[in-house]
């Protein structure tokens, strides 16, 4: 039976749960971002067993789902040391699943991109006396920026539609919301209405990443 | 005391020898050039002179300090510039940020380069100003490396490596990467160079650039000297024997 149920109604508890998903995108970038170089710097490392370490972490949680991960940092830790150490908040084990499944990812973008520049603009810097910190911030970094913009602006796309695991553990996030207002109110529209929230916050992703890739054409490299 | 003093220079690559006891000497002011077969050892020798490699064994010393043991406050890099065959120039830097770059770092100054950024310490600006200038690149000044012909992009890397005012300047290969056309150009730059009293160390393949610039002459043969001495006397006996047994191309 359809029972009758306002757009507004149905707006403000898209949003709502959208609000859900934006505080997991956002903390996830916020504590991904920086953590990736730390995954990057590991598995690039010149001592065999960091090298090792970092390069088998990442390859479990790139080999894994990331929605057992989630079930796995929520359930883990109260199952494992007792009720004390269960988390409080389910956004919060969320986020953290998210940020160390992101950050493996980041990291090996990260290192590709290092990676990827000539050892020839090593070799410049080490010539004209830069050292590695300065070799690293003003000429391996900026370039390394310019080169892993496209692959970022996917997996950071891939990171909005990825937040509807969350409701794996009961976070109300978009998702969750919408198929509650569909089994409650049996009505199919909110769906579609879901899906255009993901469509316009990605359309908004690509144009801001567009913005990047233009502001770093003004030098190609030779 | 020579000015430059190569001794017992050996350099392995695994079981590979680079070189093997290079011992030579450098007066002020001349141009010494490196000839010898691909695999020879003369780009490995010009890696450890500038410090790119480290030697296994040998000294280089300059005006009596031994390069390859000085402190990070009077580093090799400063005394002896390199500019590379392929120049590696800064792709994300203009022209000026290419050269003005290593003084300004060189004097602490915290920079980070932006799009279109204007430097803004003086001192390292219009020196690097004087420098393109010098090697009249500065209509150029603004421009990224990517919109420089290779001979373009060779006279800004001449300008960047001098910017640290080095009393020797190597060059690897400096002729291959241009058109033949700019060999003659190539030939005028290192003789004003050696008339403002550079020291230069030219590896190259090309015996008709090396003939027009040399004053000096250094032969390898697999990592060891086959035969050195000044160009006039080593282009009237040893080259052309060493180029008839393949030694030079």
């Amino acid at each position: 039976m359809m029972l009758a149920v306002s757009f507004w109604e149905v707006t403000e508890a898209l949003l709502t749960g959208f609000g859900n998903s934006l505080i997991i995108f956002f903390f996830t970038l916020l504590f991904a971002l920086p953590l990736g170089f730390i995954f990057a710097f590991g598995a690039m490392s010149r001592k065999k067993w960091i090298r090792l370490l970092f390069r088998g972490f990442i390859w479990v949680i790139r080999g894994t789902p990331l929605m057992l991960q989630v079930i796995l940092v929520f359930y883990g830790p109260g199952l494992l040391f007792g009720p004390t150490f269960s988390f409080q908040s389910r956004l919060a084990a969320v986020i953290l699943a998210f940020a160390i499944n992101y950050a493996c990812y980041f990291g090996e973008i990260y290192r590709g991109g290092i990676e990827s520049i000539p050892q020839g603009q090593y070799e410049a810097a080490q010539v004209l006396g830069l050292n590695r910190k300065q070799t690293f911030t003003t000429i391996i970094f900026p370039q390394v920026v310019k080169r892993i913009i496209p692959a970022m602006s996917n997996e950071i796309i891939t990171l909005i539609k990825d937040t509807a695991l969350a409701n794996i553990i009961a976070v109300g996030e978009i998702i969750m919301v919408a198929k509650e207002t569909v089994s409650i109110n049996g009505v199919l529209w909110p769906l579609f209405f879901t899906g255009a929230f993901y469509l316009i916050f990605s359309g908004l992703l690509t144009l801001l990443f567009s913005k990047f890739e233009a502001h770093y054409r003004y030098y190609r490299s030779i | 005391m020579a000015y430059l003093e190569i001794k017992n220079l050996s350099k392995k690559y695994g079981e590979k020898e680079g070189i093997q006891n290079l011992s030579f000497n450098l007066e002020k002011g001349k141009i010494l050039t490196v000839l010898g077969a691909s695999g020879s050892g003369k780009t490995t020798l010009l890696r450890c002179l500038v410090g790119l490699s480290s030697p296994d064994q040998g000294t280089v010393t300059l005006e009596g300090k031994n390069l390859i043991q000085v402190s990070q406050e009077d580093n090799i890099f400063s005394r002896i510039g390199l500019v590379f065959q392929s120049f590696h120039l800064f792709p994300h830097l203009t022209v000026l940020e290419n050269v003005a770059l290593a003084p300004l770092l060189a004097s602490q100054k915290k920079i980070i380069f932006k799009q279109k950024t204007v430097l803004n310490d003086d001192r390292a600006r219009t020196e690097a100003e004087r420098l393109l200038e010098w090697v009249d690149m500065s209509a150029k000044k603004d421009a990224y490396p990517c919109e420089l012909s290779g001979g373009q992009q060779q006279r800004v890397a001449i300008a960047r490596a001098l910017a640290l005012n080095p009393e020797i300047l190597a060059f690897d290969e400096p002729t291959s990467a241009l058109d033949p056309a700019l060999r003659g150009e190539v030939t005028r730059l290192f003789k004003d160079l050696k008339s403002r009293g550079k020291t230069l160390i030219v590896v190259t393949h090309d015996l008709d650039f090396a003939r027009s610039v040399s004053d000096d002459v250094l032969l390898l043969k697999d990592g060891k000297i086959e035969s050195q001495g000044p160009a006039s006397e080593m282009f009237q006996t040893s080259i052309p024997i060493a180029f008839e047994k393949n030694l030079v191309e």
